[in-house]
């Protein structure tokens, strides 16, 4: 056993350059000079934690807090738009976002204690690109896209292109301004859970599982169904395999085990570590997802 | 008790609710002084290595840097340890454990304290180690301490374990493994020093023993224990974990080198790195009873991580060897408990003191018991339960305040109460009831333990009342005000109680043990009784009367139509105070070295808890849907405090049975409150009941006894046993996460998969 290689002493919160642009364009100024030696701090609930823990080290942090541009939930043709700097806190508290989204108020609700969700950002949680990201799933799977802004140009991200590896996103040298989820239809039914050490709402989940399907109205199935996964690949991933087995059949008990089964064996390539073994968290993938199509099902059971 | 008392027994809030509930209370943080110095310590990222070389004088030139200090730097003693001082302040030439300390460094400012620390070159020559204490037991283990990996080894010996189990018509056994824990107060270690004009030391500190700090900062400094003072702060709680002065000497070594006031504080995780935990369990048990359920034998191996240091680990598997029988009368036992060293974090006192550790193997192994020779598990307890007639393990008699027998008919109706919940249950559930008892010798049990009070009665009708311990936020400063004010006749506010303070109250030994009411509360009864004979016989004296026909109540005596202030009796027979002193040291014999025998505590508490819990069958994660915690305590001082304690001790308690652990990659791996889950206000059972058993102890203040580690004490085996009722296999280790109850119900379906093939 290899042992000694990580000090026990850990620090405080090193020293380091802020900036608090007041606008969007001073802000793309200020990170085009500092060419990638820095890090976007909106509620720090991570990032700061990090630092203080040595898990990265940051030479400067630009505060985005202060731009008007980024704040703000409003509805664009039935489209949610969620600013950058939009507290969790403050998506769960918007009765648009609970009737339109109860998924997405769900998970935002799990994320983290009042403190937490006073600080925390879905930008942040998105952009921090943490694989147990509490707001990933239910956003991959309600088919949410971002929008990165840099210096000359901005873009469209579909969330599924987004992650690309444990902290690792496609963002260079842009900032995530915006955050998109297009209209569900009013048929549509989400379900997420979360799976903690504990009932706090502060874990960091074990394992999480979005499920939103669309049924197609007939009795044969669902016009759309997507799983998405947290914290048990590199990165928050949608269960492709399991999804592809479930297209266009109506969700039989069967047919719901057997997918659960190809999302814990196939879709998920979870890690050991110290909030649960690779083996439970493979387990857990099986009982989040069957639990998550069965309550879909029994919510209608006509396309069921 | 037909007395009517006008204080005790009454509920009322504490004292410090006040000043903590407004933010006003004063803590060790809160104080600076001009000039004061930042202290950082420098810790060994190896588990086990000699340490060559410590070069000091890059860290030396950093900016706002004043010293460094390292062990040749001390004057006096280089050692500490809240019991046995076998552990290094600053490690001279081996380190044992990751986390233990080097060297220090003292900064015109923190921020600058901690740069200059990573300059420090420490050449270490790495040295094998070992983190598990059965692997430490073997012949070429490498040594983790000195001596041998066997800190110590304590037996008791009862009777003829051989006939025992040749008696028993079922014999059951099993190995039961236990969590390392952590104390997780809210407050981490803090201290601050300063020197006087005459070089005089005074401390600042959060702390369980006060005059420990004195003695150990003086020892380290060569001074006399006479010249340094130390003051408790606000104190954020301790369970155990306060009593090895660290911070106080660390603090104190950089005041006394450089002249200038000098503050440590740990953050989370240096608390979680550095500082020692509760001690986790290897335990191999094998019980008997014969065809009509009476215990006939126990034989018992507990193997306890000490880590590093032994700290207090002798006395935590003495107390653990010495209540292994729980509450119930075995004639034949055969216990061996060993404190092992390794190369991890050092374990000492903690809540609980070994004892959750054995009642979960002892009362585990009742239910199985009960389940072979099928009867209910609370009518195998009954049939074996202690009463004033029969010895425990050390072979001592309680002759009164022994409630079990009636405690577990208590316990009858309440599990009768829910078997019909057991019905309700969901489909995915599984629901189950256990039962869990313990019992728990007041005070240090190795040696005789004495508290003395010093209460001292004001011409205006007040009192103070000094006695040296410390209050954590237990209560216990309120309820020796209760105390003194019940036998003076005074309200409880006009009495004052300084615990704090190593230059005004008396050495009562250290706020542990569950110690505080049943010593302190008599010493401060007594002295407080002798004030009121003299009192009332200056008053006979006025009055012409006899002493017993004087009432002194709220300032004054009377006699019939006669009264008078204690202000004017005071000048008649010019007094300004009447100031007595008064002990109580209960007559104990300690445990025999070879046989545990003894009459190791002078009062014993008794606990009995039932849940009713729910597990998911798929996930595995348990809830607990309603707690019983049912405490005998003698007679209640103050119902609020009793409550509030058992609340929390309960809740400590459910840490340990669901989610504590600390866990060791090199040094602690779980080092924040992330990682390290102590249960939350989410995690409490949707319905908490707290049933208060009086039965005054005769020789305890106004018939009351310690009860606050007795509140933790059965939660983890009661836990255990339902959930084990609820998934119809054995659980024998804890915590017993989402993960580790999944594990079990898996194995558990494929053995009945095995069976119907």
């Amino acid at each position: 056993m290899f042992c000694g290689n990580k000090s026990p002493m850990l620090g405080r919160l090193p020293s380091f350059d802020y900036y608090r642009p007041a606008t969007l364009d001073e802000t793309l100024t200020a990170m085009e000079r500092l060419n990638g030696n820095f890090c976007v701090l909106a509620g720090g609930t991570d990032l700061l934690v990090g630092m203080k823990e040595r898990r990265g080290r940051h030479p400067a942090l630009l505060d985005i807090k202060a731009l008007p541009e980024l704040a703000g939930i409003r509805a664009d043709n039935g489209t949610l738009c969620l600013g950058a700097t939009v507290t969790t806190r403050a998506i769960a508290q918007s009765p648009l976002v609970r009737e339109r989204f109860p998924m997405l108020f769900q998970s935002m609700k799990l994320l983290g204690s009042m403190q937490i969700g006073n600080r925390a950002t879905i930008g942040g949680n998105l952009a921090n690109g943490s694989p147990a990201a509490d707001g990933a799933p239910p956003l991959l799977a309600l088919g949410a896209s971002v929008k990165l802004v840099g210096k000359t140009k901005e873009r469209w991200v579909p969330l599924d292109n987004f992650f690309i590896g444990p902290k690792k996103t496609i963002i260079e040298g842009e900032l995530l301004a915006e955050v998109r989820i297009p209209t569900p239809p009013p048929s549509g039914r989400g379900i997420f859970y979360k799976l903690g050490p504990r009932n706090a709402p502060e874990d960091i989940c074990i394992v999480s599982a979005a499920v939103y399907g669309v049924p197609d109205g007939g009795a044969n199935g669902w016009k759309e169904l997507r799983i998405a996964l947290g914290a048990v690949a590199p990165t928050p991933i949608r269960a492709r395999h399991a999804e592809e087995r479930l297209r266009g059949q109506p969700l039989e008990p069967k047919l719901v085990e057997e997918a659960a089964r190809i999302a814990a064996d196939r879709d998920a390539t979870p890690i050991s570590d110290i909030r649960g073994s690779a083996d439970y968290r493979r387990e857990m993938v099986y009982v989040l997802v069957k639990r998550a199509l069965e309550q879909i099902a029994r919510d209608y059971p006509s396309a069921a | 008790m037909s007395v009517a008392y006008q204080v005790v027994g009454k509920p009322m809030p504490r004292t410090d609710a006040q000043s903590k509930v407004l933010g006003q209370a004063q803590y060790t943080d809160d104080l600076s002084l001009p000039r004061m110095l930042f202290v950082k310590v420098l810790r060994s990222p190896h588990p086990h290595a000699r340490i060559r070389a410590i070069k000091t004088s890059a860290a030396q030139k950093q900016p706002g840097i004043v010293a460094v200090l390292t062990a040749k730097d001390i004057p006096g003693e280089n050692s500490m340890g809240p019991i046995i001082k076998d552990q290094q302040i600053l490690c001279a030439d081996l380190v044992r454990y990751a986390g233990d300390a080097v060297a220090l460094v003292a900064g015109e400012t923190e921020q600058a304290a901690e740069v200059a620390l990573e300059r420090i070159e420490v050449d270490y020559e790495e040295l094998p180690f070992v983190f598990d204490p059965l692997k430490a037991l073997e012949p070429d283990a490498p040594v983790a301490h000195e001596g041998g990996n066997i800190g110590t080894h304590m037996k008791v010996r009862r009777g003829d374990i051989e006939a025992g189990f040749g008696q028993a018509a079922a014999v059951v056994e099993a190995r039961f493994i236990t969590p390392r824990v952590e104390h997780a107060y809210i407050e981490p270690e803090v201290a601050l020093v300063s020197l006087d004009a005459q070089g005089d030391v005074s401390v600042w500190s959060s702390t369980q023993y006060a005059h420990l700090d004195r003695e150990e900062v003086a020892r380290m400094l060569a001074l006399p224990q006479s010249r340094v003072r130390v003051r408790q702060m606000v104190t954020g709680g301790g369970f155990g974990g306060k009593l090895n002065p660290h911070a106080q000497c660390y603090a104190a070594l950089v005041a006394w080198k450089t002249g200038r006031p000098a503050k440590v504080h740990y953050h989370r995780d240096e608390s979680l790195i550095a500082s020692y935990k509760a001690h986790p369990y290897v335990i191999d048990m094998k019980l008997g009873a014969d065809r009509e359920g009476r215990l006939t034998a126990i034989d018992a191996r507990l193997v306890g991580n000490t880590g590093a240091y032994l700290c207090q680990g002798r006395a935590v598997i003495t107390k653990s060897v010495t209540h292994v029988s729980g509450v119930y009368y075995i004639p034949n036992i055969k216990a061996d408990a060993y404190a092992v060293h390794t190369n991890t974090v050092p374990c000492g006192a903690m809540r609980g003191y070994g004892v959750p550790q054995v009642a979960f193997a002892l009362e585990s192994l009742i239910d199985e018991l009960a389940d072979r020779l099928g009867l209910e598990p609370l009518e195998l307890r009954m049939r074996n339960a202690l009463d004033t007639t029969l010895p425990n393990a050390t072979g001592q008699i309680m002759p009164a305040s022994i409630p079990v027998k009636e405690m577990l008919a208590r316990a009858k109706t309440s599990v009768e109460s829910l078997r019909p919940l057991l019905k309700e249950t969901p489909p995915g559930r599984k629901r189950g009831i256990g039962v869990g008892c313990s019992s728990r010798g007041i005070g240090s049990i190795r040696k005789a333990s004495r508290s003395t009070a010093v209460v001292s009665l004001h011409p205006d009708g007040s009192a103070t009342v000094a006695c040296g311990h410390v209050d954590l936020g237990q209560g216990s400063d309120t309820m020796m005000a209760q105390v003194a004010a019940e036998e003076l006749g005074l309200d409880v506010d006009r009495v004052r109680v300084i615990t704090n303070d190593t230059a005004i109250s008396p050495d009562c030994e250290s706020t542990s043990a569950s110690r505080v009411t049943y010593l302190s509360g008599n010493a401060v009864r007594f002295a407080a009784a002798k004030i009121k004979t003299r009192v009332l016989d200056l008053a006979a004296r006025e009055f012409d009367c006899a002493a017993d026909e004087v009432k002194m109540r709220n300032g004054a005596v009377a006699h019939r139509e006669q009264g008078l202030s204690l202000a004017a009796l005071f000048g008649k027979n010019t007094m300004h105070i009447i100031t007595e002193v008064a002990e109580h040291l209960p007559a104990t014999t300690p445990p025999d070295p070879e046989t545990g025998q003894g009459k190791p505590a002078g009062t014993y508490n008794f606990n009995v808890h039932i849940a009713l819990v729910e597990v998911d069958e798929g996930t595995g994660k348990v809830e607990t849907l309603k707690y019983l915690a049912m405490g005998d305590v003698g007679k209640m001082l103050n119902p609020m405090v009793v409550e509030g304690q058992m609340h929390g001790g309960m809740m400590m308690g459910m840490g340990f049975a669901l989610s504590e652990e600390v866990k060791i990659d090199c040094g602690v791996a779980n080092s924040t409150f992330a990682t390290y889950l102590i249960p939350t206000a989410c995690d409490v059972p949707r319905e908490l009941i707290v049933d208060v058993i009086e039965d005054a102890e005769p020789t305890g203040p106004f018939g009351a006894k310690g009860f606050s580690e007795g509140s933790l004490d059965p939660v983890g085996a009661t836990m255990a046993n339902a959930v084990s009722n609820a998934i119809g296999v054995r659980v024998t280790q804890l915590p017993m996460t989402g993960e580790r109850i999944h594990q079990l119900l898996r194995r558990r379906g494929e053995a009945v998969l095995k069976a119907v093939n």
